[in-house]
């Protein structure tokens, strides 16, 4: 499973040290990170190097949020980018798990009420790991789930057969880009 | 008869509504002075509600609700965001997805910052100094993207099947024919946005 983590360094050494354990978490749960940012961005903070321009990292985090199949986000320091991301997961209908030190009752993020949308207070490293496999474990798509058998009418099969040899495409990819159209327009709605 | 007035959604933060009030006021003025109309005023219920005892008990849901609501049901949308903060971030992100230009605005450097490169098709970040500076930037947004009156106004030419088929339509329904064709069109453009 690809794991999009966002987060915000405001206070670099302290935040490096929870979202490592959020990293170390992913991957004992034998899931992998969509971009490991983490090394790079600390190395920036360290030798103050500015970006000029924020846009491609913006857009990176949109396209790694598009290809992956949950998304955590750190929100301790309740950023503008977080509040971005999260609308954007929730848009390309991602689960999200959003963590945080503090509690955020008194904020906007206690008003998000979709349904993909988890948030958790931690106190610790500890906690933190547990909330975060806990959250893994319950969205993991197991393979043996998406092994898929069916059922043809003669009439399906007879269109299949036709397109596969009409386009070079297997069965299973027609069908495949057939769901995923239907995935793209719920997305749009 | 369609509201011709352009609407304009102004969201912004409470956590510093005391330093925030006066700039967001400036924000609503200048709405006004550009013939606009905010979609909710909302500076005095946000004034009274902080004052309340028990303020941090409010429905987070029912007020994150009415924004989305007053994000759609706006032409173009400013947000106020010198705290940079979470709620900023997720309305200016969901009002560019409803297609809505996005003003972004902030004392805060915003250089070397995340909402910088949050800038695009829909989405416009400037930084302000002042309360002048303020309104000129929130005037000169509402011109450039609002849609004049004289554009609202449109004629055309029927063919007789079209003419019969609203004649016959507006009959039936009791719609006007004007009514009839924007529902068309709308319906239209929902098809267009879900595909």
């Amino acid at each position: 499973m690809i794991v999009h983590l966002a987060a915000s360094l405001q206070e670099p050494e302290t935040d490096a040290g929870y979202l490592r354990r959020i990293s170390e978490a992913v991957h004992e749960h034998g899931d992998i990170l969509a971009d490991n940012w983490l090394d790079a961005a600390m190395a920036r903070k360290q030798r103050h190097i500015s970006v000029p321009d924020w846009t491609p990292y913006v857009e990176a985090n949109l396209d790694d949020i598009k290809r992956s199949d949950v998304v955590i986000v750190e929100i301790t320091h309740y950023a503008f980018s977080q509040g971005f991301l999260i609308a954007a997961a929730l848009r390309y209908k991602k689960p999200v798990l959003a963590v945080s030190r503090e509690a955020t009752l008194g904020h906007t993020a206690a008003g998000i009420a979709d349904s993909l949308f988890t948030y958790q207070q931690y106190a610790n490293t500890e906690d933190l790991k547990t909330i975060v496999s806990a959250f893994l474990t319950q969205n993991t798509i197991h393979t043996k789930d998406l092994r898929f058998n069916m059922f043809l009418t003669r009439r399906i099969f007879q269109y299949l057969e036709e397109t596969s040899r009409q386009t070079g495409r297997s069965r299973s990819e027609t069908i495949r880009r057939l769901v995923q159209r239907k995935v793209e327009e719920r997305t749009r709605g | 008869m369609a509201n011709s007035t352009t609407q304009i959604h102004v969201t912004g933060s409470t956590s510093n509504f005391d330093q925030d009030r006066p700039f967001l006021q400036v924000i609503f003025d200048a709405v006004y002075a550009n013939k606009a109309e905010p979609v909710h005023d909302w500076l005095s219920a946000a004034a009274n509600r902080l004052k309340q005892p028990h303020h941090e008990n409010t429905d987070w849901k029912a007020l994150l609700d009415s924004n989305l609501n007053s994000i759609k049901k706006s032409d173009l949308v400013i947000v106020e965001a010198t705290q940079l903060n979470f709620g900023q971030g997720f309305l200016a992100y969901t009002a560019s997805q409803y297609k809505k230009p996005t003003l972004v605005l902030s004392r805060t450097p915003t250089t070397n910052r995340f909402v910088s490169g949050a800038q695009g098709k829909y989405i416009t970040v400037k930084e302000y100094a002042n309360e002048d500076e303020l309104r000129l930037i929130v005037g000169k947004f509402i011109k450039q993207n609002s849609i004049p009156e004289k554009d609202l106004r449109f004629n055309m030419v029927l063919d007789r099947p079209i003419y019969r088929y609203l004649r016959d339509t507006s009959y039936e329904t009791g719609k006007n024919k004007s009514q009839i064709v924007r529902e068309l069109l709308e319906n239209d453009l929902k098809r267009r946005n879900t595909r």
